[in-house]
């Protein structure tokens, strides 16, 4: 394994809790498992770890801010639940490029499924389903979607272009 | 000295009436990454531009990201603003895009990536570059002061300073150091632009949320930069939750205030 410079060893800091509870104890053996070029070591040392957490926040922040906007119906059932459930999710999971945000949306959806599945809004699923496949087309129909407070039936079509821009139409059915 | 603020669709109404005391405007490049030529074109002829990077990770040792570069190269080509600039920070490493700023440690080494990096921006988009100071709450280490090291970066890029004003109280503030002082060991003429918005608090630290009216402290030390520096150009970077017109036309007049004719 090849040595790493210093913006590459606080970079897999900034994006892997685990990694920084265990820095946080003892950085040497950090700096030595990440095969940190000796010359950056004594600066690696000297990084305080509140400081790291609480730069490593900032970005999980912004993280979370993108999610939310993939997600906005999920987030609304989720209240205030949303942030921490999100921490608990990223704080040791990076998605990986490319489209990060709906990559990081899925996989937190994902997530959700598996722990609250009441939550997660089943048309903003599809959606992100739909928008990370290579898939032409799909329809989903739901017996019972929520939209302004009442639940109807809900077709969702998506279709990509020849261009690979995807397109979704939905409509709610009047019972 | 040009007064202005950062371009964001949410203001487009009250930007678009032209506001007389609004000299100049800040476009953010990644906003306009997929489109916006019609928004830029019609921007370039109301007000001077400035075309401001968020991504560009000058910090990450190796080539930059080719794909990013080409498309802040084309806003640059569309906007056609009197500089760009570009934070003195890393937003990716070699193996993950980490989507927002992180500090650099201020070595030598690291003002040869950052100085190499802002050299090839802005020959390729045929536009003098400015470094900005970032708000960091890692205090990073090496073997020069931030303020040698801020002075020979501009020296060896040939570049000017965006001075954000927030960043340094808050850095100051965070770190415990003197503001003044701080600004006094910078060479007065790299500084070209400020940045300025209000700070913000969590529990005992100072942040920068970009979304408070500046406060009084903030507008003496920008005063004393102003004093210090030949100033061409202040911003403000309101970013989130923004205020209605009558309060935007407050932080406005706190910018005048700052440059001190009015």
């Amino acid at each position: 394994m090849a040595e790493i410079d210093f913006i590459t060893a606080l970079g897999r800091l900034l994006r892997d809790g685990n990694l920084r509870d265990v820095y946080a104890a003892q950085p040497d053996t950090v700096a030595a498992r990440l095969d940190l070029r000796p010359e950056d070591r004594p600066a690696f040392r000297q990084l305080v770890p509140e400081d790291v957490e609480f730069q490593a926040r900032i970005l999980l922040r912004k993280r979370f801010d993108l999610v939310r906007r993939f997600l906005p119906d999920t987030a609304g059932r989720l209240g205030e639940k949303a942030w921490p459930l999100f921490l608990e999710y990223a704080r040791v999971n990076w998605p990986a490029e490319p489209r990060v945000a709906l990559r990081d949306a899925f996989q937190f959806c994902q997530r959700l499924r598996e722990q609250q599945p009441s939550l997660v809004c089943q048309s903003e699923w599809n959606r992100l389903r739909f928008a990370l496949s290579e898939r032409n087309f799909a329809i989903h129909g739901q017996l019972r979607a929520e939209g302004d407070g009442i639940a109807r039936p809900r077709v969702q079509i998506f279709y990509r272009d020849r261009s690979r821009r995807w397109r979704e139409f939905s409509f709610s059915l009047r019972l | 000295m040009n007064i202005g603020l950062g371009y964001r669709r949410e203001l487009d109404a009250w930007i678009d009436s032209q506001p007389p005391d609004v000299d100049c405007l800040e476009l953010t490049a990644e906003h306009f990454f997929l489109d916006g030529e019609e928004t830029l074109s019609r921007l370039a002829q109301k007000f001077q531009l400035y075309v401001h990077g968020l991504g560009l990770s000058l910090g990450t040792p190796g080539p930059p990201d080719s794909r990013r570069l080409d498309q802040f190269a084309r806003v640059v080509r569309l906007a056609n603003p009197a500089w760009i600039s570009d934070h003195i920070a890393f937003t990716r490493t070699s193996e993950a895009d980490l989507g927002h700023l992180n500090p650099v440690p201020p070595t030598r080494a690291m003002l040869r990536v950052i100085a190499d990096h802002a050299r090839e921006v802005s020959e390729r988009c045929q536009k003098p570059i400015l470094l900005e100071n970032i708000t960091s709450h890692l205090q990073l280490t090496g073997d020069l002061s931030e303020t040698d090291f801020l002075n020979q970066l501009c020296e060896r890029a040939g570049c000017g300073l965006l001075l954000d004003v927030t960043n340094l109280f808050i850095n100051s503030r965070n770190h415990g150091y003197d503001a003044r002082q701080w600004l006094h060991a910078i060479e007065p003429g790299r500084i070209t632009q400020l940045h300025i918005v209000g700070y913000a608090r969590a529990g005992e630290r100072y942040t920068d949320s970009h979304s408070q009216p500046i406060q009084e402290e903030l507008i003496e030390l920008a005063r004393a930069v102003v004093r210090h520096a030949p100033v061409q150009a202040i911003t403000l970077e309101w970013d989130e939750d923004f205020p209605a017109t009558p309060d935007l036309e407050l932080e406005i007049a706190k910018l005048k205030r700052i440059r001190g004719r009015d």
